[in-house]
This record gives C-alpha cells, structure tokens and sequence, in this order.
C-alpha cells in the first residue's frame, strides 16, 4: 500500500476507535449515573436496570474497538490484522458463553 | 439496596483510588480490591467484579488519549490481545470456581510482588536510549514514510512495527516488534491474573514487550494500556454472565475512578511521585498482612 494511503487508513482508524470509545464511555457513565439518582429517588427496579445497563454498555465498548478495526483493516485489504481482529471478538464473544457453564 | 453514605464512601474510594492509580502509574484496581475486602466487607469475588468494571472505565476513558497520542500500536495490541482475552476468559472461569479463601491468598501475595515494584520504580519517564538497542539496530533502514520531527508516530500496514520521534533523543526511532510468540505467552498470563484479580496486568506486559519484544518502553506502556479494556471486558462478561457483579457497588466505583484518574492527569508531575510510591507500597503490604491475618482467623474457626 502507497505511504499516503497507509497514512490515511491509520488516521481513519484512530479517528473511529476514539470516538467509539468516547460515545460507549459517555453513554454507559450516563447510564450508571441517571440509573444510581433514580435509585435513591424512586428505588424502583427499573432503576436499577439502567445501572446494570450500563455497566453492560460499558463491557461492550472496547469490543466494539475491536469491531471497527476489524472493519476499517478489512476495508484496507490488511487481511492479517482483519482476522487478528475477528479472532479476539471470537473469544471475547465466548467467554460470555463459556461463562454461563 | 446500599445507604446514601455508602455509595458516597464507595464513590470516594474509586476517586482516590483512581487519582493515587494515575499519579504513581498503577491501575487502580490493586487499590480497590483490597478496600473493597477489608473496608467495605464484600466478598472476594464481588470486589474483584466491581474492580474489571473500574479497570474498563479506566482504560476506556484514558484510551482515547493513548489513540490521539499515536504511540499505542494497534495491529501489536490487537495480536497480543488473543492471548490476554484468553487468559483474561480462563482467569474469570477459574476465579469463579475457586474458594474466597484462595482468591484472598493470591490476591495477598499479588500486593505483596506490587508493593515491591513501586518500592524499587523509578520516575516513569523512560531513560534515553532505553529499549535503544532494538530500535538503533533497525534504524538505518528506515522507510522513507517515517514520521518527520514533530509529526505523528506511525504504525505500519501489516507489520508488527512502527515509529515515533523521540524529543529526548531528538531523533526518529523506528521499531519493529521480535518474539510475539514470548510476548503472547506473557500476556496469557498477564490476562490470567486480570481476570482472577481484577487487575490491569500491565507490570507483566510492559516489560515484557519492552525488554522481550524490543518495543520502546514509551510505545509498551501505551500499548499495554490500550489492550486492558478489552481484556478486562472478557474476563468482565463471566462475572456478569455468573451474577457476581453489584451493579449498585460497581457504578459509584467506576464514577469515581473515572473522576479520579482524569482529575489526577492535571496535576501530574506535580506531585511527589517517589514519597508517594512508598506510602502506597506501605499500604499495601499492611493490606496484604491483614488479608493474611483474617485467612489464618478463618482457617483457626475451622
């Protein structure tokens, strides 16, 4: 790949991994924060859904990193670090599953 | 349901933990699990759920610096990442299955080997010329594309390498990562101990890419942050999965190591770094003895 466009997949990627890692962190502080102030106003159950929402949100956010390099890289034809990419959210995605045993 | 009080207390210890974390270069899960256990009496495994759920705040909030600095290599992280999400998996599996007791004990002598690197660490800027011997000898042939002074650091298309310019050595350092089979074994290990103890794992990664790998200390440390989030989630996802995680713990922690640790990047360098590193080792040694004391109490009732 040409030094410039080289240059200008990196700079997307890391564009796309900040601002999913600043939107995910945003949302799921939100979340936990409006969830706890609504716990002690109501102490409904709801509230604390949205607590455990956003711890939730939170655990997803550095997959969905994962998730758009695999996308950027594949979309770059950096076929090596792709499947790198779809490796870790393999595992990460059965951890989950491999958890429930 | 927790009091007021205590989720404010709760919310607190993250803060300081989060902010003392940053200042001496420490995740700050090795602060809360133990004040977790002995302050807040939660059980081992509950303390070691609300610590990954800090430690992926943390990461996450200070992974965007780490990209917008340039230095964190992806393409290595996500590599080394298989082997940290792994072990980062069996680790939580395992601390699942094991006894509080033993979670205590390893989680005593896990403070213990911490107390005893921030005794003997120096100030965290790297040396120059640290890690120089890898990066000089693949200095010549330095592609055209490198970074000019000043410019971006650079990782490059399907390679393990990369390059910055370092203003210590005023000049540009270009890398190229050896050995990602030690690196991996390391990092299997370093998810392991994530995941059993709700830790970052870093103090294994760093100088295992640093000394192991020949990646420059600055590029590791970087790196090394950058992949914790992802290797805390997978060892995250089982204790949710398992029902091991407070939410209504787990939230002010997280709040307040977040708080914490962006608070403490503005006054960093300014505080005594050295006198600091003591004080915390002191802590934690005097947390690691009465882990060991409530052990041999609970072991004597028998």
């Amino acid at each position: 790949m040409p030094p410039d466009e080289s240059k200008s997949v990196e700079d997307r990627g890391r564009r796309v991994v900040q601002r999913v890692l600043s939107t995910g962190l945003a949302v799921s502080v939100a979340a936990m924060a409006a969830g706890m102030a609504a716990s002690f106003a109501t102490g409904s159950d709801a509230a604390g859904e949205l607590v455990l929402a956003g711890i939730v949100i939170l655990a997803a956010t550095p997959v969905l990193r994962v998730v758009s390099l695999l996308v950027i890289w594949s979309r770059a034809r950096d076929w090596r670090f792709a499947i790198v990419a779809l490796a870790v959210v393999a595992i990460v995605s059965s951890a989950a599953i491999l958890g429930r045993g | 349901m927790p009091s007021l009080a205590t989720v404010a207390a709760l919310a607190a210890a993250g803060l300081g933990a989060g902010a003392l974390g940053a200042m001496i270069g420490i995740g700050g899960g090795v602060l809360l699990v133990p004040a977790l256990v002995l302050v807040f009496h939660t059980t081992p495994h509950v303390a070691v759920a609300t610590s990954l759920v800090a430690v992926v705040a943390t990461s996450t909030a200070a992974g965007s610096a780490y990209v917008a600095s340039g230095l964190a290599n992806m393409r290595l992280a996500m590599t080394l990442e298989i082997a940290t999400t792994i072990g980062g998996a069996l680790g939580g599996v395992a601390a699942a299955h094991v006894a509080p007791n033993v979670l205590s004990a390893a989680l005593a002598a896990l403070l213990v080997v911490t107390a005893g690197l921030l005794s003997t660490a120096r100030d965290r800027s790297p040396p120059p010329g640290h890690a120089r011997g890898a990066a000089r000898a693949i200095e010549r042939e330095a592609p055209t594309d490198a970074p000019a002074p000043h410019e971006a650091p650079r990782e490059e298309h399907g390679a393990l390498a990369g390059s910055y310019f370092d203003e210590r050595e005023g000049r540009v350092v270009r890398y190229e990562a050896r050995r990602w089979p030690l690196g991996a074994a390391v990092s299997l290990v370093a998810g392991a101990v994530s995941g059993m103890l709700g830790v970052g794992g870093g103090f294994l990664k760093v100088p295992a890419m640093a000394l192991g790998m020949g990646v420059p200390i600055r590029v590791a440390a970087a790196t090394s942050n950058f992949m914790i989030g992802v290797t805390a989630a997978s060892s995250l996802s089982i204790y949710l999965v398992r029902g091991l995680v407070a939410p209504r713990i787990a939230a002010p922690v997280a709040l307040g190591v977040v708080a914490g640790s962006l608070a403490a990047t503005r006054v960093a360098g300014k505080v005594p770094g050295r006198a600091l590193r003591l004080l915390t080792s002191a802590a934690l040694l005097v947390a690691a003895a009465q882990l060991a004391l409530r052990l041999i109490h609970s072991d004597a009732a028998r």
